[in-house]
């Protein structure tokens, strides 16, 4: 029998500090049955459930690249409240413990052969986006796509989460990088400034383009707008949500916005879907 | 379709004969009030009772439930898989609970993940129903469609014919396979099926041929700012005790056990009901009162539930009606939904 609860069992190989802040920690896997890797197939914008034996389990999403075949990497926000969260950040790289997923359904990665991709995100927010710019900039996939626009920012300097990363991307010809931070520090040299703001001022191209965005609500809020004004066709305008979960499989009954179980049927929702939905996340 | 008749006072002595193949869940009756539980001797019976104040769902999502246990050996987490469900008959079942077994079948076997748990519990899972000539106070699946005479979904299901006596029909290969058990009972004569074809002929006349679910579901999802909800509310205590004795409401929570070196990840029963059930880690809560928690138990048993799973998440046992502590009357709010004009 397939019991859908029993996690693959991993191995912590590493465990990456991302902020001043500490709460948020980048965790590299490795699956301890190779055959496992194989099985957990996946979609940037998927996400899983990360067991603690002992604690429980937290939906979290995927951070790596799919084409990253050797580990999967997970960044998590510790939460004063978040048992798991909390269990997560006091395991050591060696320790063992569990992931059951890949869950949902990822980001509409197909629809991008031979059109622009759009990347905005504000804060902690960043994960899956960062597995979908991994993704993209494969080599096997990078000439696939068009241009590629990141626009990313945070509170502060020392809260951009793969902020070595960025700052590599940012090397690049092959992809635009543009960071921000809502307030600098003596050492920041970048853009000052909030999210929408930037987007605003950057003015990416709606044209043959597709536009991904994940970030607190309040960026959301500000910064749909705009991107309506830049004629960004809500088909084409990619959310990704969060909520409560448990099963991660449609049966425990709690995900649900409307009749859409964001642990399904998202958490990935066009713009278009998401005017659809209630208003009740 | 093989038939027998039972008659009423032999029906402890068939429990009896039924509890020698699996254990046995049938209504019992404790301080005058009928639950649904597991047989420990036949004349626990109680062969009249015919909507238990609990419903039969405990059988096949137990209100804890073990999804796995684990232990350290030498540093090294093991998993213990949970032991494999053993087989099981449910006695007496109303229709509406048996209906209800139908939706709790759609939920747990959807994709792309069935949940194989259920799945293998089901499996060994023998269904026997029981009609009724007379409709409880509370109960309104009529209503909703549903025969109290009809035996689809069952094994096996008693068809009364008068007080003193069932037709015992046979109608599966699951329910054949109980037929050692049936076989003390005399075959039923032409007399007795003429006279259940009419008893039947004059309850379906008397259940909604077409309860209009589908349109109930569109309308619903058009009333999501209604005020009807701040209206409803104000009465619900929010205690839960619906969901809980709801054979549909099948929500859970997934908890952590533990002790020294071992522990087990267990299923509980849950409910959209409890402030917490949404409540995210951050804080943060997408259904922050009553009037939020109430419109989703009935948006997802009237909308949801038949627009993402096909059938609805109420077979209108009236349970909830009964025992709900503040007088909520779950037919009173369908009928206000039904009265509202579409916008």
């Amino acid at each position: 029998m397939n019991n859908p609860y029993i996690p693959y069992p991993v191995e912590i190989e590493k465990i990456e500090v991302e902020n001043e802040s500490r709460d948020i920690r980048t965790f590299r896997f490795a699956f301890a049955n190779p055959a496992d890797r194989a099985a957990f197939d996946f979609t940037a914008g998927q996400f899983a459930e990360l067991s603690v034996l002992g604690a429980g389990e937290s939906p979290v999403g995927i951070a790596s690249s799919p084409l990253d075949r050797d580990y999967v990497e997970f960044t998590v926000k510790r939460y004063a409240s978040g048992v798991v969260t909390t269990a997560l950040h006091n395991l050591q790289p060696g320790d063992r413990m569990g992931i059951r997923g890949p869950m949902g359904n990822g980001y509409p990665v197909e629809r991008l052969a031979g059109r622009n991709a759009v990347v905005i995100s504000g804060g902690f927010a960043v994960t899956t986006l960062r597995a979908l710019i991994r993704y993209l900039l494969h080599p096997d996939i990078r000439p696939t796509v068009g241009d590629i626009t990141v626009i990313y920012g945070a509170r502060s300097p020392g809260e951009l989460c793969y902020k070595n990363e960025f700052l590599d991307w940012s090397k690049r010809s092959d992809i635009e990088v543009h960071l921000t931070v809502d307030k600098g520090d003596p050492s920041w040299k970048g853009r000052v400034g909030f999210v929408p703001a930037a987007v605003a001022e950057i003015a990416p191209s709606a044209r043959n383009a597709l536009c991904f965005i994940c970030g607190p609500p309040v960026m959301l809020k500000y910064t749909v707008p705009e991107l309506t004004r830049l004629d960004f066709a809500p088909e084409d305008t990619f959310l990704s949500f969060e909520m409560r979960m448990k099963c991660g499989i449609g049966k425990c009954g709690r995900c649900n916005i409307g009749p859409h179980y964001v642990c399904v049927d998202g958490p990935v929702f066009s713009l278009a879907e998401t005017r659809d939905m209630p208003l009740e996340y | 379709m093989e038939t027998r008749i039972v008659p009423q006072t032999e029906m402890a002595a068939f429990v009896g004969e039924l509890m020698k193949t699996a254990r046995v869940m049938a209504p019992v009756r404790r301080d005058g009030v009928g639950y649904f539980e597991w047989l420990e001797s036949a004349d626990q019976l109680d062969a009249t009772c015919v909507v238990p104040r609990s419903s039969p769902k405990a059988a096949l999502l137990p209100r804890c439930e073990t999804l796995f246990g684990w232990r350290l050996e030498k540093g090294e987490q093991r998993i213990v898989p949970p032991p494999e469900p053993i087989p099981q008959i449910l006695f007496g079942l109303h229709p509406c609970d048996v209906r209800a077994i139908a939706t709790l079948d759609a939920v747990f076997a959807s994709d792309p993940s069935p949940d194989r748990l259920y799945l293998a519990r089901r499996a060994v899972t023998t269904v026997i129903g029981r009609g009724s000539l007379a409709d409880p106070a509370t109960a309104f699946f009529r209503e909703l469609g549903v025969d109290p005479m009809d035996n689809g979904g069952c094994d096996l299901f008693l068809a009364p014919l008068d007080p003193d006596r069932h037709v015992l029909e046979i109608i599966s290969d699951k329910g054949r396979a109980l037929l050692p058990a049936c076989e003390r009972f005399p075959k039923a004569d032409d007399r007795a099926l003429a006279l259940l074809a009419d008893l039947r002929k004059s309850s379906a006349a008397k259940t909604e041929a077409n309860p209009g679910l589908e349109q109930l579901a569109a309308k619903l999802a058009g009333m999501f700012e209604s005020d009807l909800w701040s209206r409803i509310h104000e009465h619900c205590a929010g205690c839960g005790v619906c969901a809980f004795l709801c054979p549909t409401c099948h929500c859970f929570d997934i908890q952590e056990e533990q002790r020294g070196d071992r522990g087990a990840r267990v299923r509980v029963w849950d409910t959209c009901q409890f402030g917490l059930f949404t409540r995210h880690a951050s804080g943060h809560n997408p259904r922050t009162s009553q009037k939020e928690r109430l419109r989703q138990r009935i948006m997802h048993k009237f909308s949801y539930g038949i627009e993402k799973f096909k059938v609805p998440f109420c077979v209108g046992c009236g349970r909830c009606v009964g025992c709900c502590p503040a007088n909520n009357d779950l037919r009173a709010i369908l009928r206000t939904i039904r009265e509202t004009p579409s916008e």
